[in-house]
């Protein structure tokens, strides 16, 4: 190998440091070769203006995206290259091309110099590199724009190449000589071929013969780079890379990776560890891997897992190590994600399970240790099996009381058992300890990375003599509270390890040259290296990550430079990158930051660290590129907001939090539906918490809520706010007005409670625009129950409103599919509904409006009535049924009536429940049909909360009637209606014969691909869809080929397919 | 898209072992005009196949027993020894017999590249399935053990070094040229780390200790500074030659320190 010149030796350390950017001059392309245009760059930038510039980088495993200056944030990312054109590209939409005038030419001017400055004040990173080649005298970018700007960088990050001209240029030189810049006679061309021989830098993009490859089937399969770089913003895939063990050429090598290991940074998996054995196996993951497998293999829309636990519990080495275990089987294409501010996206996840489908794997399964509401994994998996997707996903959350998920505990104590298997991973290392069977706390993993020596020759040399101590703290608090440990308990224990080991917490922090008491400066009048790692702490202690660029936007000036001290001067901060180009910093142990911030950060400053996050973060829209900084102040104002179990230490300080957002969003102009949300629930939060401690009037509180549901409404009524963010606004909108019903409720004065029953409208109407996003979800349906509790106990509601409100709650309750909820959801269900049914059966008033009601038609009491009729067996739903038929068409055409009467027709022709069980034979005889048809008549345009059931009813028997142009209509409707249900994919009916037994068709092909094909049914004189692969394991059908004989069923996401007969024998079974 | 056969071989290997494969896969495409080419050819497919994966392929047959595989071995065994040797007789005749098929050279050539591909198919499909079962890899692991590629990448590692396949192949061979030349005595898999070590660095003298001790002493294997820094340890051991052990090491280290502070 060829010896490399101290230059080259430092710049290569710089570029394996950090990310790597090209500047390149007008003519810069000329002067690179393949080395060079193939080199991972994080992000290449130039002056030139035509496309050439973008395709030179376009290789196998690259892509480039072309944009102009300050388009969007930048994202880093190696394998989906962005190249800035400066100053516009030909190629770029009309408001990103060249300057074509004087006035343009300045506009541009200013765009440019504030792109390089983005570049280099937050893009490059402090461990970043700028290389510039290709530039000369004279071209656009001018000399006193480029070199003061590198100036902002540090030592070592800015490099010119073929600098020839410049060493006597006054300013250039003055740059080089301060050391600010680097100059290199060289090109950069000749310069990294010199590196990449002396193997000192990485070669090409497409070098590893691992890239992006994973275990399916039989072999292997090459993930292409677009499906790549789609998935990548979403989750990475358990690739070769991920897999491969690494080599270890000495005990010494070993011990380090065992080291690096055990001091992994919280949260962020390791895997050469684990692909290498050093995991400690815990006793919970057999469990974990069976019931994975049970989920896999038994059920076609497996049910989320969830491993729940405290921090430290060794959650995310579980997940990674089970992500490794199933996608080395070829079984499964295997998908994990552990950064705590990233969001899986339906769309990138449904695109990435659909190809792996077509390329051999049984299912997806996302391992997200997001630390996260189980809620969040449901909701997720609930819009993958919706269209169509066998997608498991595994979570990691706090303990949990949620049972809608399988929840698998993580115990926060080592058993006797995982505490001899810990001791026999160190004695393989040398690491002589007696050996010992007590349970301790899993703390103690964390810790060890504290006694471990940095090296082997150390270890060798005995210096690792005080962990028995430690240990021994540890086993007593195992003993003394066994499995249940509070988070306090287990701080507590934590510091005391410390102390046994005869080590100080706070030395853990870079030295404080400060003057008097860390605690007592605020955020602002920190030292600036006390800054960083005040911000890092305070997200830290909660496991998220801060992404760099908001750490240098809060930080400042000084960002840079202290950055990089404080990543030099101490062990707990670390920085985080990965290949898709987002950096952040962590703290190593979650547990460490809590003690430390214990120490250092009361709470004031806690919360002023947090205001200055709300307004230096980067708010965008969708998928920008770069890290969603939404994302994280989201997940951070979670962990501390009104659900989190840290809700009474920061409780006091949500009015502040809530005026920082509005402050935000004041400035921003405009409303982020996240940031409302975050807003609205803060605010909501500290109006209750106002009342309970008797602060302010009902007025004002009245007022806040007011104002909180103004801002709501004009963030749904934007129609773009759509899908999940809609619900969960939705479910917010009636919350707050529920909050609103509470305070008038709990008033004393009544002159306040005039309004109550329209206010409950309110409420419904926002549940019904929640639940038309998401009909299964159970959450709207909750806060209607107690709004509509709270109301009715208020005792200010006329008889007629009670009856009329509780009518809309009740049918509400009653109209959720009961056969898609848990039993802890079902449960709950049953409980709110109890709770309305006394609050009726012990009003006299309203029973008296009841029976005076017999004589009148009041869509309410005539609901009630019916449904008391419905409860008393067959003989009670034929009464309900003629009470329904009977009501004057208004009354029936009232959803809560008409809902009851279909629900009863329904029942009447078929003798079962509408959906509920999956491939029922179903025969509709012409009198059904008429039945049906006419029950279309009366509804007319009744408004139906859960229209798409009788629309699916409707679309059956107009199929069935051979009216298949009408049908499919019906059909598409309904599928339209019912996007976020799970279930929508399962065959509900099958069309059977008079004895109840299916039909069995047949029919020819009419065309087919790989994932489905239409078949031309004789029988109907009409068309229906199928799965090709239900019928062959290739899922071969040529055009005009006979199908084996089949069923018909009806589906709510697609209508009428094809099903071979065994799907239903084995139903049968 | 799946992957052919010798490359998912490769990342059969790799993902069970760690170890990447550095041969070149053979021409499974051959243009054969003439006998002398038909020779060449068959001389390739046995360094391939019958010298470069034979350990390997012994071990997965033994883990996986398979009729084909050994006669291919067989196969491409006679042919060789037929073009290379005249003391062989039941080669020849089998080479003959074999060759008798084929009417052309190209022929022969494609029947024996179709050999190939369906042996490597076997090898990649028994590598598969052993590369998912965890016993197994260990057992693959410890072949590998002593396999330069593997070790000299290990080495390259340790060094914070990564170099290009094709300067990796040469310096690989380079190594074991070595070997064969200065067998030299004991541990076979420390003193091939010694050797991947000073090929890496262009240094061919010995330090007074291995190298992953002065990288490990210092707290840098690994590390981008762990090149530079056995460059000094050869610099104190000319300066020192008597210093050994840890005398050694803490001479090092002093001088590391010195230089870093500067």
């Amino acid at each position: 190998m060829p010896q490399l010149a101290p230059d080259l030796r430092r710049l290569a350390t710089q570029l394996a440091g950090g990310p790597a950017f090209l500047l390149l001059g007008d003519k810069g392309l000329d002067r690179l070769g393949p080395v060079a245009t193939g080199y991972r760059w994080n992000g290449v930038f130039t002056s030139a203006t035509d496309r050439t510039v973008a395709d030179a980088f376009i290789g196998e495993s690259r892509t480039t995206t072309s944009l102009g200056a300050m388009s969007r944030a930048p994202s880093r990312s190696q394998s989906d290259l962005e190249v800035r054109y400066l100053f516009g590209g030909t190629h770029l939409p009309e408001s990103e091309r060249p300057p074509a005038s004087a006035v343009e030419e300045a506009t541009a001017r200013i765009r440019s110099n504030q792109e390089l400055t983005r570049l280099v004040t937050e893009t490059v990173t402090p461990g970043g590199t700028v290389v510039v080649e290709g530039w000369q005298a004279g071209s656009r970018l001018r000399v006193d724009d480029l070199i003061p700007l590198l100036g902002f960088l540090g030592p070592q990050q800015a490099h010119l190449f073929s600098a020839g001209e410049w060493f006597a240029d006054p300013l250039v030189s003055s740059f080089a000589g301060r050391g600010q810049l680097v100059l290199h006679r060289d090109s950069l061309e000749k310069v990294l071929e010199d590196l990449l021989t002396a193997g000192a830098a990485k070669g090409a993009a497409s070098a590893a013969p691992s890239q992006h490859v994973i275990a399916l089937g039989d072999g292997f399969v090459d993930i292409d780079i677009h499906t790549w770089n789609q998935i990548r913003r979403s989750a990475r895939p358990v690739d070769l890379e991920l897999l491969t063990p690494p080599v270890f050429s000495s005990n010494a090598a070993r011990y380090q990776e065992f080291r690096n290991f055990m001091g992994a940074t919280e949260g962020v998996p390791r895997w050469r560890g684990i692909a290498a054995g050093m995991n400690l196996k815990r006793d919970f993951e057999s469990l974990l891997l069976e019931t994975v497998r049970t989920e896999l293999n038994d059920r076609e829309l497996p049910t989320p897992i969830v491993v729940a636990g405290q921090t430290a519990t060794g959650k995310t080495v579980s997940l990674a190590a089970l992500a490794m275990e199933l996608s080395r089987s070829g079984e499964f294409a295997v998908l994990h994600q552990s950064r705590r501010t990233v969001r899986p996206s339906v769309e990138d996840i449904d695109m990435y399970a659909a190809w792996a489908a077509d390329n051999g794997a049984k299912a997806t399964v996302l391992i997200w240790d997001g630390m996260i509401e189980p809620g969040e994994y449901e909701a997720l998996s609930r819009q993958l099996h919706a269209r169509g997707r066998k997608v498991l996903v595994v979570g990691s959350s706090y303990k949990t009381k949620d049972d809608s998920s399988v929840v698998i505990d993580a115990s926060a104590e080592l058993s006797g058992q995982e505490t001899g298997r810990l001791f026999e991973i160190l004695a393989s290392f040398g690491y002589e300890v007696k050996a010992s069977q007590q349970a301790v706390d899993t703390n103690f993993l964390a810790f060890l990375y504290r006694m471990l020596p940095e090296t082997e020759h150390q270890l060798r040399s005995g210096l690792s003599q005080e962990m028995r101590s430690a240990e021994r703290v540890m086993a007593k608090l195992a003993r003394r509270h066994r499995t249940e440990a509070t988070p306090e308990q287990r701080l507590t224990s934590m510091q005391a390890a410390f102390q046994a080991a005869g080590l100080v917490i706070e030395d853990l922090l870079p030295p404080d040259s400060a003057d008097g008491s860390l605690r007592d400066q605020s955020f602002v009048d920190r030292a600036p290296i006390q800054r960083v790692t005040t911000l890092v702490l305070v997200a830290g202690r909660h496991g998220i990550p801060v992404p760099i660029d908001l750490a240098l936007r809060v930080l400042g000036r000084e960002g840079f430079q202290s950055v990089r001290d404080a990543l030099a001067s101490s062990d707990i901060i670390r920085e985080i990158d990965d290949d898709s180009g987002d950096y952040f910093l962590g703290v190593r142990s979650q547990l460490e930051a809590e003690l430390l911030a214990q120490n250092e950060i009361p709470l004031a400053v806690e919360v002023e660290v947090l205001t200055e996050a709300i307004h230096s973060v980067r708010i965008a829209d969708g998928f920008m590129g770069g890290a969603d900084e939404v994302e994280f102040l989201v997940k951070l104002l979670e962990r501390i907001g009104p659900s989190s179990d840290l809700v009474n230490k920061y409780r006091s300080h949500f009015g502040e939090i809530a005026d920082a957002l509005s402050a935000r969003r004041i400035e921003l102009g405009r409303a982020h539906p996240r940031l409302v949300l975050q807003e609205s629930n803060f605010v909501r939060d500290f109006v209750h918490w106002q009342q309970g401690v008797q602060i302010g009037t009902v007025e004002d509180r009245v007022a806040t809520l007011e104002h909180n549901r103004e801002l709501l409404d004009e963030v749904l009524g934007d129609r773009g706010t759509r899908g999940l963010i809609r619900l969960a606004l939705s479910v917010e909108l009636a919350s707050t007005l529920g909050a609103i019903i509470y305070e008038y409720a709990h008033a004393d004065v009544s002159v306040h409670v005039e309004g109550l029953a329209s206010r409950l409208d309110d409420v419904l109407v926002a549940v019904l625009d929640a639940r038309a996003v998401d009909p299964g979800n159970v959450h709207p349906v909750d806060v209607l129950a107690w709004a509509t509790r709270d109301a009715v106990l208020s005792d200010t509601l006329t008889p007629a409103e009670r009856v009329d409100r509780l009518a809309s709650a009740v049918a509400t309750l009653e109209s959720l599919d009961r056969s898609s909820l848990t039993g802890a959801q079902l449960a709950n269900l049953d409980k709110r509904g109890a709770e309305l049914n006394k609050l009726l059966s012990n009003d006299d008033a309203v029973w008296e409006y009841l029976g005076k009601l017999e004589l009148n038609a009041s869509p309410a009491a005539t609901y009630f009535l019916a449904q008391f009729d419905a409860k008393d067996g067959p003989a009670g739903e034929r009464r309900a049924l003629r009470r329904l038929r009977q009501a004057p068409p208004d009354t029936r055409a009232d959803w809560r009536c008409a809902q009851l009467l279909i629900d009863l027709t329904w029942k009447a022709i078929t003798g079962n429940q509408l959906l509920l069980g999956e491939r029922v034979p179903l025969y509709l005889s012409p009198e059904a049909l008429e039945q049906i048809a006419q029950l279309a008549v009366d509804l007319g345009d009744a408004v139906l909360p859960d229209g798409y059931r009788f629309l699916f009813v409707r679309a059956i028997a107009e199929f069935v009637a051979g009216d298949f142009t009408e049908a499919t209509r019906l059909f598409r409707e309904a599928g339209d209606l019912t996007r976020q249900l799970s279930k929508r994919i399962y065959t509900r009916y099958l069309i059977a014969d008079e004895s109840g037994r299916p039909i069995t068709f047949a029919g020819r092909v009419e065309s087919s691909d790989s994932r489905s094909g239409q078949v031309w049914v004789e029988r109907l004189g009409t068309r229906v869809r199928f799965e090709p692969r239900l019928f062959s394991p290739g899922g071969e059908f040529a055009r005009n080929q006979q199908m084996p004989p089949f069923y018909i069923g009806f589906k709510l996401s697609g209508g009428p397919v094809a099903e071979p007969r065994s799907m239903f024998r084995e139903r049968q079974r | 898209m799946m992957s052919g056969p010798f490359t998912t071989f490769a990342q059969a290997r790799l993902v069970a072992t760690g170890s990447s494969l550095e041969i070149d896969p053979p021409d499974l495409a051959p243009s054969c005009w003439t006998e002398a080419e038909l020779k060449t050819l068959v001389s390739a497919y046995y360094k391939f196949f019958n010298e470069n994966l034979a350990k390997e392929t012994s071990f997965l047959l033994k883990l996986r027993p398979n009729r084909e595989l050994p006669q291919l071995r067989r196969l491409i065994y006679n042919l060789r020894s037929a073009n290379e040797h005249s003391d062989n007789s039941s080669a020849q005749e089998a080479a003959a017999r074999w060759r008798a098929k084929f009417d052309t050279p190209q022929q022969a050539a494609d029947a024996l590249a179709a050999e190939l591909l369906k042996g490597i198919e076997i090898l990649s499909r028994i590598a598969v399935a052993v590369s998912r079962d965890p016993d197994k890899t260990a057992e693959w692991k410890q072949l590998l053990s002593v396999d330069t590629g593997t070790v000299f990448s290990a080495v390259a590692s340790d060094l914070g070094l990564r170099f290009r396949a094709s300067d990796l192949r040469r310096m690989v061979r380079n190594v074991e040229k070595r070997i064969e030349i200065q067998p030299g005595s004991g541990d076979r898999r420390v003193l091939m780390a010694e050797y991947c070590a000073q090929e890496i660095l262009s240094d061919r003298r010995p330090l007074p200790v291995p190298y992953d001790q002065v990288l490990d002493s210092l707290g840098l294997l690994g590390t981008q500074s762990a090149a530079g820094a056995i460059l000094i340890a050869h610099s104190v051991s000319e300066v020192m030659p008597n210093l050994r052990g840890d005398a050694f090491l803490a001479r090092v280290e002093a001088t590391w320190r010195t230089a870093g502070a500067q």
